[in-house]
């Protein structure tokens, strides 16, 4: 901190670049146990250190030098931690939001910007635990000097010998305030290692224990729940509805309750276990139908304790369907679901902008081929003649192109093992073809298949079992078209915006149909994965699976902010793990690369 | 001319703040700036102080031939088709020839679309019998500062030339041609006012347009009415012309996927408007006050009385007086259905597939095991909606049959091609018939006023933003998703709506009446008085406007986020 204070103050008021800060320059003068020589040795380390505390400062990008990048790391025998997981971490960074909180309420003032006022940027999570790059634990080194007077650093005898230490590491950004230095260093090089240190000595770790044990449990019935015939599971007492437009539980909604007929017991926890095969869960409007399938959606990812829906799992590889009106398909066999269609080759198809029935038929192509086990599908936001078609329809249009999903959802099940769980309101026709029926009343589920079924089957229940079909997919990507680089411009372009587009090379990518993309730091994240596949392409043909299931290694050993280049200005800093689901979906809607059929 | 040069050429050189004095004049005595160029008078008037380069160039324009009454529209149309490519294909060449961007005049004039609207672009004098043209003509300046009075005149004597010349020698084949079309389809309309039809589909229309484009597609199906809905209409120049006249009520259009049904729908609902000739659609003719209607998962609500479709919504919310800033699919559908009665459509254009399926269906099965149901289903109400209140419902309708058994009409589209089905359904009794006791008259809200803004600032922020796939409106912290206002289709017509909605929402006596009365009167000060626009938004005046119904206005105001509503507000009533 010595260093960073002495390099603040020899910096004009006005600097807008913070030139010395990023370098980190420290001096060793000649003649000490560093450097033998008889000439002073300059080295570079932007790692400044308050106690045992480090401060590891780098640029965010090249237009936003007024916003450094830190990492701070915290020893974790200090904090006397003992556990390394995800959950762990998660837990580490909600602890040390508030202190960072109490920091901006101190130095907010509505009546000044953000950057003529200062401002501590860290990231708030919401109700999931993911992998981040906001926290994280890591070995790094422990301080081998000490300060001189200026930046000469004075280096330990002991320097090759002293062994890395486990830490703590928060990633985050403060927004230095323009043309006031003073204030710059009161924020840097005394509030924040105050709060780190407040931090450090209040933390309890037996908090942590809670949330490992949850983590444990979580990890227990997500193993329990894929060897077993059940595809999700809600453990009894569970707050699913949400306190109006947040990520909140809502406070004194109904407990879910399951019915007694599949309440089963979970490494010590009582709940619904919903049974693979096709599941329907219907209702009249606000009974809770899509909070419960929000809830089922939610339980791909984990949750923290007081969630309300820490222990609602799902299969992690669910993924929500709906109708994408105006998405891009490119070569997709879709044969399943469109017979034939004018013009084009149903199992090779390719259009610009898709209708509603058969831009959903390629999502659900496309994520049975990416391995998804579990369709969550709600009708509300589905295509009718896509889901539906009944007796009589069917009976008076002879001609009929849409083989409706009702006739493939048992298919789906028996032949790729992929079961649906279906919220329908207005149409019966799914009853007949549901191995289960959930009826909602009043936010409460109860099972009525067997009235369900005399109801479906009065009328004659779905007719014209359709003949087996092919789900697979025969299709390679091409490398052309597939780059960061617009065409003919020698400079990478990627740009995440918050409404929900990825902007990469001349590619304009819509994810606002992508539900499972649940933080703005997943959407960062993938930005980043796309580039990183792009640009790391050298092949002409690109075995996507392959490649995808190397970046993610890459991530396992690396860690996610490997993917991370300054070289984007219009990016977040902060990056969550998504799913491989994700950047398959998301390379699906890219409307320049080439896909080639096999 | 030579007014016009001796004006201008002094100028040359000299800081681009003179420029006004092409149109002030700065004696009391001195006479009107008005130029003459053979048959042509033009003026000049400015956009803004700070753009002073950027001048409207008026043209006034003799034409051989006089439009009749309510014609004028058609020839302002034709006019400017023939002269926009004209004067486009100038600016063009203005682009290419002066490699000096600084030296370089450029002009712009309205282009007109396959629409026959009102633009004000051009306008129709009827005292002066002259149509004004509205150029926007940016005075060449070197180093952004100084004018290039010798490229201005050259500029604006080519421009003037060419009008001339197509002035001169009109393609008057052409303009009998749209005349006598123009002339049918106001025939038309009023045919079918007089025998209740809603939407006429003459026979041989192309209704498909070319991928991504307004053309006519090229190798498409001709349109072919089945004949037991064929009617004819004999124009009184003696002529006759056959197609399809779909009766006002309930009417379904059914069929397989691409049969070819949203491209009828589609084609009905631009029947609101005139197309010229060769377009395709010329005699497709609808309602003129045709309303599509669709799911708009997320559009806000404020203060609507949604009893119509809904028993009861859970928490405190008022169902007579109710609002949300996120609807869900249903609740938009059900809402976006009221605002159109209220806003006194008269005929609903609903597709399924962009339909929320809970709002649109719930059949018997349903019925029976769901027995405590909020939502109202359409089914129950479309019949009422037009014994009631005498709105037509035209329905796409693929996989559910539960609309079979209320519609008066039901259309089977097969390969691209209309059958008229309804007597086949009665006889296989393919409609579902129930017994269910009809649900009570609902009350459908009749009257919407606008609370108007409680500040007199001006606003301090416009956009309108419009990419591939969606369209915003933007005005300080209003803000309206207009994606789906299909009936607002080009660019020009988003600007008219801008314009509306600005005036609309600073007008400190917007609830003084009625909505819809409201907007039409602003509607018509646009083309009405075309050299007054207040404006504050960025080249206000520069912008070309084209007619919007009021109706679309209406329903722009209904998404509008941000803005609220009175049920009664008296008059004089301080807010």
């Amino acid at each position: 901190m010595k260093r960073l204070k002495y390099f603040l103050l020899q910096m004009d008021n006005n600097t807008t670049t913070y030139q010395t800060m990023y370098e980190g320059e420290a001096i060793l003068p000649p003649g000490t146990i560093g450097n033998p020589t008889d000439f002073a040795i300059t080295e570079y380390d932007a790692v400044y250190w308050s106690g045992d505390i480090s401060f590891e400062i780098s640029a965010t990008n090249k237009l936003k030098k007024d916003v450094p990048t830190l990492v701070v790391r915290i020893p974790a025998d200090r904090l006397k931690i003992t556990y390394f997981e995800a959950a762990a971490a998660d837990v580490c960074l909600r602890a040390f939001v508030p202190y960072i909180d109490a920091l901006n309420g101190a130095l907010y003032n509505r009546s000044r910007p953000d950057d003529e006022n200062g401002k501590y940027i860290l990231y708030h999570p919401g109700g999931e635990i993911l992998r981040r790059n906001t926290v994280f634990f890591s070995f790094f080194k422990q301080k081998d000097y000490e300060n001189g007077r200026e930046n000469v650093i004075y280096v330990q005898e002991d320097r090759a010998a002293l062994p890395m230490r486990r830490c703590l590491c928060f990633r985050m950004q403060v927004q230095l305030p323009k043309r006031k230095i003073r204030k710059t260093i009161q924020m840097l090089c005394r509030d924040l290692p105050d709060a780190v240190e407040r931090f450090a000595s209040e933390f309890d770790a037996s908090a942590l224990e809670k949330a490992v044990k949850l983590g444990e449990k979580q990890a227990a019935i997500r193993k329990w729940l894929k060897d077993s015939d059940y595809c999700a599971f809600l453990a009894n007492g569970s707050i699913l509805p949400r306190s109006k437009g947040t990520d909140l539980p809502m406070e004194n909604a109904v407990l879910f309750q399951s019915t007694p007929e599949d309440e089963i017991e979970v490494c010590g926890v009582r709940g619904m276990g919903v049974r693979k095969g096709v599941t329907v869960i219907t209702g009249g409007g606000y009974s809770g139908k899509s909070t419960l399938l929000d809830a089922i959606s939610a339980g791909i990812y984990d949750h923290v304790l007081g969630d309300g829906r820490e222990l609602c799992i799902t299969d992690p590889s669910a993924v929500t369907i709906s109708a994408e009106e105006g998405r891009s398909i490119m070569h997709c066999n879709i044969s399943p679901f469109i017979q034939w269609l004018p013009g084009g080759d149903p199992k090779d198809f390719s259009t610009e902008r898709a209708s509603g029935s058969t831009s959903q038929a390629a999502n659900i192509m496309e994520a049975v081929s990416v391995g998804a086990r579990l369709m969550l599908i709600d009708e509300d936001r589905s295509a009718t003649n896509f889901m539906i078609r009944d007796r009589r329809m069917k009976k008076l249009v002879e001609k009929e192109p849409i083989m409706p999903f009702t006739d493939r959802v048992n298919e789906l099940f028996i032949k790729n093992g992929v079961s649906t769980i279906l919220v329908i309101g207005g149409s019966g026709e799914y009853l007949s073809v549901a191995d289960r029926v959930y009826l909602m009343t009043d936010f409460q589920i109860h099972d009525v298949t067997e009235k369900a079924k005399e109801i479906g089957f009065a009328d004659g229940g779905v007719t014209g079992a359709a003949a087996p079909a092919e789900w697979e997919q025969h299709r390679i990507l091409h490398s052309d078209g597939f780059s960061s680089y617009p065409a003919g411009s020698g400079s990478e372009r990627l740009l995440v915006s918050d409404m929900g587009f990825i902007c990469i090379g001349d590619e304009k990518i819509d994810v606002r149909g992508l539900h499972n993309i649940i933080t703005k730091g997943q959407l960062d994240a993938l930005g980043y994965l796309l580039r990183q596949l792009e640009v790391s392409n050298r092949e002409s043909v690109i075995d996507l699976k392959q490649r995808i299931d190397e970046l993610y290694e890459k991530l396992e050993r690396e860690g996610l902010d490997c993917v991370f280049s300054g070289f984007f200005t219009e990016t977040g800093r902060f990056l969550d793990m998504p799913r491989k689901q994700e950047l398959f979906a998301v390379i699906d809607r890219m409307r320049r690369i080439h896909f080639e059929k096999e | 001319m030579q007014r016009f040069k001796s004006i201008l050429i002094p100028m040359q050189g000299k800081s681009k703040s003179n420029l006004h004095r092409l149109y002030n004049t700065q004696d009391i005595d001195e006479e009107e700036k008005v130029y003459h160029y053979e048959d042509l008078l033009f003026y000049f008037s400015g956009t803004s102080l700070r753009t002073s380069e950027k001048l409207l160039l008026y043209v006034e324009t003799p034409f051989p031939r006089d439009p009749a009454d309510g014609e004028a529209v058609l020839y302002e149309n034709f006019l400017l088709g023939e002269l926009s490519p004209v004067i486009g294909q100038l600016g063009h060449e203005y682009e290419n020839n002066n490699k000096n961007v600084r030296k370089k005049a450029q002009f712009a004039m309205q282009e007109a679309g396959v629409r026959i609207l009102r633009r004000n672009g051009i306008r129709y004098d009827a005292e002066k019998r002259v149509f004004v043209l509205r150029i926007n003509f940016d005075v060449p300046l070197v180093n952004a500062l100084s004018v290039n009075a010798k490229a201005a005149v050259r500029a604006v004597k080519d421009i003037l030339r060419h009008i001339q010349n197509t002035i001169r020698t009109p393609d008057m084949q052409k303009l009998d041609r749209y005349l006598v079309t123009f002339r049918r389809q106001q025939e038309i309309r009023a045919y079918m006012k007089k025998n209740h039809f809603c939407a006429f589909i003459a026979d041989g229309s192309i209704l498909p347009r070319e991928n991504g484009t307004e053309a006519p597609m090229k190798s498409a199906v001709p349109f072919q009415s089945p004949e037991d809905m064929r009617v004819t209409v004999s124009f009184s120049d003696g002529s006759e012309l056959s197609g399809m006249a779909v009766r006002e009520g309930v009417t379904v259009i059914t069929g397989g996927g691409y049969s070819g049904k949203s491209t009828l729908l589609d084609a009905i609902e631009m029947g609101i408007y005139d197309h010229i000739p060769g377009d395709g659609r010329e005699f497709v003719i609808t309602d003129d006050s045709a309303l599509k209607i669709y799911a708009e998962d997320g559009r806000p609500v404020s203060e609507l009385d949604i009893s119509p479709f809904f028993r009861f919504l859970p928490g405190e919310n008022e169902i007579s007086c109710f609002s949300t800033p996120h609807a869900s699919g249903s609740v938009s559908q059900a809402a976006n259905i009221i605002e159109a009665v209220c806003g006194g459509a008269g005929l609903l254009l609903i597709d399924e597939d962009k339909s929320a399926t809970n709002f649109m269906i719930r059949d018997r099965n349903m019925r029976k095991i769901v027995k405590n149901e909020p939502i109202i289903p359409f089914t129950d109400r479309v019949r009422e909606l037009y014994r009631e209140k005498g709105v037509s419902t035209i329905l796409v309708i693929g996989g559910s049959s539960e609309y079979l058994s209320c519609a008066d009409t039901v259309l089977l589209m097969d390969q691209y091609t209309a059958k008229n089905i309804t007597r086949k359904i009665g006889e296989l009794q393919l409609a579902p018939t129930d017994n269910r006791a009809p649900e009570p008259v609902a009350h459908w809200q009749e009257s919407r006023r606008v609370l108007p803004r409680k500040t007199n600032q001006a606003f301090l922020y416009f956009r309108s933003v419009e990419t591939e796939n969606e369209k915003r409106i933007v005005l300080d912290e209003y803000s309206a998703d207009i994606t789906l206002l299909t009936a607002v289709a080009s660019g020009n017509q988003l600007c008219t709506l801008m314009y509306a909605m600005e005036q609309l929402l600073t007008d400190k006596h917007a609830d003084s009446e009625e909505l819809l009365r409201k907007v039409t009167d602003i509607l018509h000060g646009i083309f009405d008085a075309p050299t007054k626009i207040n404006s504050l938004l960025p080249d206000a005046a520069q912008r070309f406007y084209e007619e919007i119904r009021p109706l679309d206005a209406f329903f722009c105001t209904g998404r509008m986020r941000g803005l609220h509503f009175t049920h009664t507000c008296a008059q004089g009533e301080s807010i």
